[in-house]
């Protein structure tokens, strides 16, 4: 007992050995120590610092847009790294641009149905009973149709622009975020510090603000992640299938379409639109999958 | 066991009116006049008036609602604003196509992805494990339509093995499914083997091996039957995503069934048409819920035992 | 257990190299625009109409025929969809057939005469069966034309016919609203079909049109909806000098262009009816296959709102017509397989009458535009361009960089086709990109695309002039001969291009793709057609 307390020279450091590091540190330590995840991380980020600097690396009007007929269908070379399309566009630029468009409505479509879902699930699980089972319900009737098909019906009604899209595929992401917003309430609904802040008379808004929505944080962010790579998943498909963003505006699903009636002899015009999604993709379901192996309770 | 099914059968014909609702509601809201569509060239304001007393498209919201579920309840979905013919022959024609591929798909799915994910369960850090780890982190990332176009230039163009559209034999559908279950496959594979090493590592297994039970034995009889719910699960959430990508699917290799029959419907603006791909599409969701819904039931002994089905 | 790791990662990334590799192997080609002509070793043929048959040639043959858009219905009236047309034009019989040039050539009818300038009757000749054994009878050619009458689908093509009645068992009357030389030409539309009385009664009371009766060349076997329809040869059609040189037509749906050809390439189909221009250079290379190529009467152009403000002034509207490359649009959005036409009233070059460049007028000079839009005081504006296929998307995004350089700053706009109707009734498509078919006789298609009474229908440009109606109906009342009618589409073409009312660009050719042991493919100035003639 005594050499162990002679180890430190205070009782403060002594007692620095048990003191728990934030919650949020720890997490943060776990998911670094995923090479997965952090791999991921910096795929996405890179993506994410493309499509910002995106005119500065190609201009819009002149390169990514405009016509030039000579120009059509040349392989990849020093000039064009990905080559260029059927109207002489050079892919990369289009690409670059691409990535915009997913990351934009990407995360304004998941941002609308955390928004409208967290709202709903928040109230479903807090509380709980009647109100409850009419919002389930109610969010039972919207998983019946897949989300891709629910789209598909938003769009075919109002027609194909941005808002649409974006209202479309995040209505179809609201159901389920209500569900992970709802179970995430109700596990931490009971915890004592919520009965003890209502025992000392907080309203219900500012227990669910204040308490329980700080602590559904950490599954919600995972979800957040998965669904912004699935909504980038859903605007490359309905464009491709020709119900998203019509051209000549670049975006990567319509440049699949474009691109796939010469594909025979110009395999090239089909590799970058795909790669890009592709990479984006998994880029997010790695930081996804990090960030939830990160945030596992059970690892506590 | 019996009640436990009827239960859910019923409770599932609230839901597909609901769906039904949604999704009429969401085209009646369409903007445009679907006379000009029927008419094209020769539209005039009287043959319009008259065409649409006829579509019964003056009436009220509910009124049109109400007729057309009374309709559907006796399997008349209608009228196809461009073919004139009855929406349901198109259906009926078409939906088998689109069952085939997502058969096809599910068994890929299943019978690729469950062995695959066991094996690399029992055995997590060997070379094939890992190698399947990695292939399934990168499967759920792959868009559907891309592995899809991949596989044809691979297969079809350079290859020239397999077709790359249509669906005449057996040839024609490997590759539709094997892009359409790609991605469900490696969700499958990583479920299964995450689960597989949970239940592994508990202890009855340990006592099993310990009794000196051969490792085949423990796996299958033992480890497989808990390892499967999440599957079931996985499963079961999949159908739903399965049916969303067959319309990608049937546009990637031009097979004539449901989802690509919606896709022209949107285009040409044919509401009937559109309203009936939904609404079955809908409802096979709801029934392959149930099914998986029954089958967990049957796996789980605690519902089994609840409802009456193992003994007393 | 890294080791594992590390070496499972390398052997995805070498898998997915190799096949990303194999699979861009092929796009190491040269870019399209390189087309080595010494290295082609199958040019495409000019597909003339088969006058002479091979007496050793084989004449029962199951022919398969690909397309890409799958028939609507059997009824005749329902759609005027070229997908549907060639495909139940070999079940029923016309009074008048299609020609090469979408011209007339009787069928059904064995004389006609004209009482005066709108009495006309029509002999039918006895013995026509039906698919089902009995007579074809006047009353039935009757009770089919009336029907058609009656429909929508034939439109402003009827309008001018007032009466059709029975005069015998054999000879029908149709009287019209003053002279209307293109009746025969009208009665070749699809809408025409002769259908026996008996089974429309039928189909039209069950809604059934799927089991069609008619007295066609073939007899309906059977259809896949969105696969395939089979026909069957008809054993007793009535004009055993013009049957069908082959046993059977099965017409196969394949959206994809480049399936269309691979289904040829493999001997799955023996022709393509829709060929897909992508494939040109390498269906050229493979002497397997035939390229058989027509010129068409598909006049793709860029449309205007005349009423639009903007469009008010006849010089702005010239300014357009020499601001935009036509060849380079051609190019664009036919990979340049077709002619260039410079005309602002819709005329093929094989029309009746028409003249390629009316007065030498108009040529890709942009530097005359400006100086016109300059004279017209008008230093530019903002506008849209409608479209609602890939073809005229492509061009469009081409004719936004043309406006820009004389000042008209367009923004692109697709929609769906099935509004494009309705846009231009409200006014909402400034300018558009689209394609027209002209029947071979002008009449067909200048009042309908020019004048008042096509406001609200094709005149899709809200173009109409007083003096252009009177040239319009001289056209039609000044003779029953084709000489002076021309004459007067001359005169016509050269006020128009004045006028400008549209920017006509060109039109694209006609292609079928088949084995080359193929013989007897015909190709009109819309499709291939005349199936029951393919024999090996």
């Amino acid at each position: 007992m005594d050499e162990a307390v002679k180890k430190y020279t205070t009782r403060k450091e002594f007692f620095k050995q048990y003191k728990k590091k934030s919650r949020l540190q720890e997490t943060w330590n776990r998911f670094l120590r995923n090479k997965m995840a952090v791999i991921g991380l910096f795929i996405f980020i890179f993506i994410v610092l493309v499509a910002i600097t995106a005119p500065i690396i190609a201009n819009y009007d002149t390169e990514a847009i405009k016509i030039n007929v000579p120009n059509r269908l040349k392989a990849p070379s020093t000039e064009h790294i990905f080559g260029t399309d059927e109207m002489g566009r050079d892919i990369m630029a289009r690409i670059v641009h691409g990535a915009r468009i997913s990351l934009v409505v990407g995360f304004a479509s998941v941002a609308l149905a955390l928004f409208i879902g967290g709202a709903l699930g928040a109230i479903a699980g807090y509380y709980g009973g009647k109100i409850d089972d009419v919002i389930m319900r109610c969010m039972d009737v919207f998983l019946c149709l897949p989300d891709v098909l629910l789209a598909l019906a938003i769009v075919a009604a109002f027609g194909t622009n941005l808002v649409n899209m974006t209202i479309a595929i995040g209505l179809s992401f609201t159901p389920k975020f209500s569900r992970v917003v709802r179970s995430a309430v109700m596990t931490v609904r009971g915890i004592e510090y919520v009965e003890a802040a209502r025992a000392i008379g907080s309203t219900n808004t500012h227990i669910i603000t204040n308490h329980v929505l700080i602590n559904c944080f950490g599954p919600i962010v995972v979800q957040v992640t998965l669904y912004v790579a699935s909504a980038i998943l859903t605007i490359s498909a309905l464009s491709f299938i020709g119900l998203g963003i019509q051209a000549p505006i670049p975006e990567w699903g319509n440049m699949l379409a474009s691109g796939r009636a010469y594909m025979r002899d110009h395999a090239y015009i089909v590799m970058a639109p795909g790669l890009a999604i592709f990479v984006t993709i998994l880029s997010l379901n790695l930081l996804g999958d990090g960030l939830r192996d990160a945030l596992d309770p059970r690892l506590k | 066991m019996f009640k436990f099914i009827v239960r859910r059968l019923l409770a599932m014909i609230p839901v597909i009116l609901a769906v039904t609702f949604v999704v009429f509601t969401i085209m009646y809201f369409t903007p445009g006049d679907p006379t000009n569509t029927i008419l094209g060239n020769e539209w005039t304001e009287d043959a319009s008036a008259k065409l649409k007393t006829e579509l019964g498209l003056d009436q009220s919201f509910l009124v049109q609602f109400f007729n057309y579920t009374k309709n559907l309840i006796q399997g008349d979905f209608g009228m196809s604003y461009i073919t004139r013919a009855p929406v349901s022959e198109q259906l009926l024609a078409r939906f088998p196509n689109t069952l085939k591929v997502v058969a096809g798909a599910m068994l890929f799915c299943v019978g690729l992805g469950v062995p695959i994910g066991v094996f690399s369960g029992v055995k997590p850090y060997s070379l094939f494990s890992n190698f399947t780890m990695v292939v399934g982190l990168l499967g759920v990332s792959l868009p559907i339509f891309w592995l899809g176009l991949l596989l044809i230039l691979l297969f079809s163009v350079q290859l020239g093995w397999l077709p790359s559209s249509g669906i005449d034999g057996f040839a024609s559908l490997i590759l539709p499914s094997v892009a359409l279950g790609a991605n469900y496959m490696a969700n499958i594979m990583r479920t299964t083997r995450s689960s597989m090493l949970e239940v592994i590592r508990q202890d009855y297994i340990r006592t099993a091996k310990a009794k000196g039970v051969n490792a085949r034995n423990v796996v299958l009889n033992h480890a497989l039957q808990n390892a499967m719910m999440p599957t079931v699960t996985v499963i079961g959430m999949n159908i739903g995503a399965l049916l969303g990508g067959v319309v990608l699917t049937e546009t990637v290799f031009s097979i004539p069934g449901t989802g690509r029959l919606l896709v022209e419907a949107i285009n040409k603006r044919d509401t009937p048409t559109v309203l009936g791909c939904l609404v079955i599409m809908a409802v096979c969701v709801a029934v392959s819920n149930l099914v998986v819904d029954i089958v967990y039931a049957y796996m789980d002994p605690r519902i089994k035992a609840q409802y009456g089905g193992g003994k007393g | 257990m890294k080791k594992n790791l590390v070496l499972s990662l390398l052997l995805v990334l070498v898998m997915m190299a190799t096949i990303i590799g194999g699979c861009g192997g092929s796009g190491k080609k040269d870019d399209a625009s390189a087309k080595p002509a010494a290295t082609v070793k199958n040019p495409p043929k000019l597909a003339k109409p088969t006058t002479t048959v091979d007496p050793k040639a084989n004449l029962n043959a199951d022919i398969t025929v690909v397309q890409q858009l799958d028939m609507v219905s059997f009824d005749p009236i329902n759609t005027s969809d070229l997908s549907n047309r060639y495909i139940i034009t070999n079940i029923y019989s016309y009074m008048f057939a299609q020609d090469e040039y979408l011209g007339n050539v009787p069928e059904l009818v064995k004389s006609f005469k004209r009482l005066n300038d709108s009495t006309w009757q029509f002999e039918i000749y006895k013995g026509v069966k039906t698919h089902d054994g009995k007579d074809l009878t006047a009353d039935d050619v009757v009770y089919s034309l009336q029907r058609t009458q009656k429909g929508t689908a034939i439109g402003a093509l009827f309008k001018p016919v007032d009466k059709i009645s029975k005069i015998d068992d054999s000879t029908i009357q149709i009287t019209t609203f003053g002279p209307y030389p293109a009746l025969p030409t009208a009665l070749t539309h699809v809408a025409c079909g002769i259908v026996p009385k008996a089974y429309a009664e039928k189909a039209d009371a069950s809604k059934d049109w799927s089991n069609p009766i008619g007295t066609g060349r073939y007899k309906f076997k059977s259809r896949v909806i969105g696969d395939s329809v089979v026909m069957e040869r008809f054993d007793g059609y009535f004009n055993q000098a013009d049957k069908a040189l082959n046993k059977s037509l099965t017409f196969k749906i394949i959206p994809e262009g480049s399936g269309r050809t691979i289904a040829v390439e493999t001997k799955k189909a023996d022709i393509n009816v829709v060929f897909d221009t992508v494939d040109y250079d390498r269906v050229l290379g493979n002497a397997n296959l035939q390229l058989w190529e027509h010129p068409s009467q598909l006049v793709w152009h860029l449309g205007y709102d005349n009423t639009n403000k903007n469009f008010s002034n006849k010089l702005v509207r010239q300014a357009i017509n020499y601001a935009v490359d036509r060849k380079a649009l051609m190019e664009v959005g036919h990979n340049g397989h077709g002619t260039v036409v410079f005309n602002n009233a819709t005329f093929a070059p094989t029309v009746l009458g028409a003249i390629n460049n009316p007065d030498n007028k108009y040529s890709y000079d942009p530097e005359k535009a400006k100086a016109l839009m300059k004279q017209a005081g008008v230093s530019g504006f903002d506008t849209e361009i409608i479209v609602f296929r890939d073809e005229a998307e492509r061009m469009a995004v081409l004719v936004q960089s043309y406006l820009k350089a004389i000042g008209i700053n367009a923004t692109v706009k697709r929609i769906e086709n099935a509004v494009f109707a309705q846009t231009i009734q409200g006014h909402k498509a400034p300018m558009f990109i689209t394609s027209w078919g002209c029947y071979w006789d002008p009449d067909m298609f200048l009042a309908r695309r020019f004048t008042k009474a096509g406001i609200g229908g094709v005149n899709r440009v809200w173009y109409q002039n007083p003096a252009l109606d009177v040239l319009i109906d001289k056209a039609r009342t000044i003779s029953f001969e084709n000489k002076p009618r021309a004459e007067v589409y001359g005169e016509i073409q050269k006020f128009l291009a004045d006028e400008a009312p549209e920017a006509d660009l060109y039109v694209n050719n006609m292609y079928a793709l088949a084995n080359k042991d193929l013989k007897g493919v015909e190709i009109n100035v819309e499709m291939p057609h005349n199936y029951y003639k393919l024999h090996y």
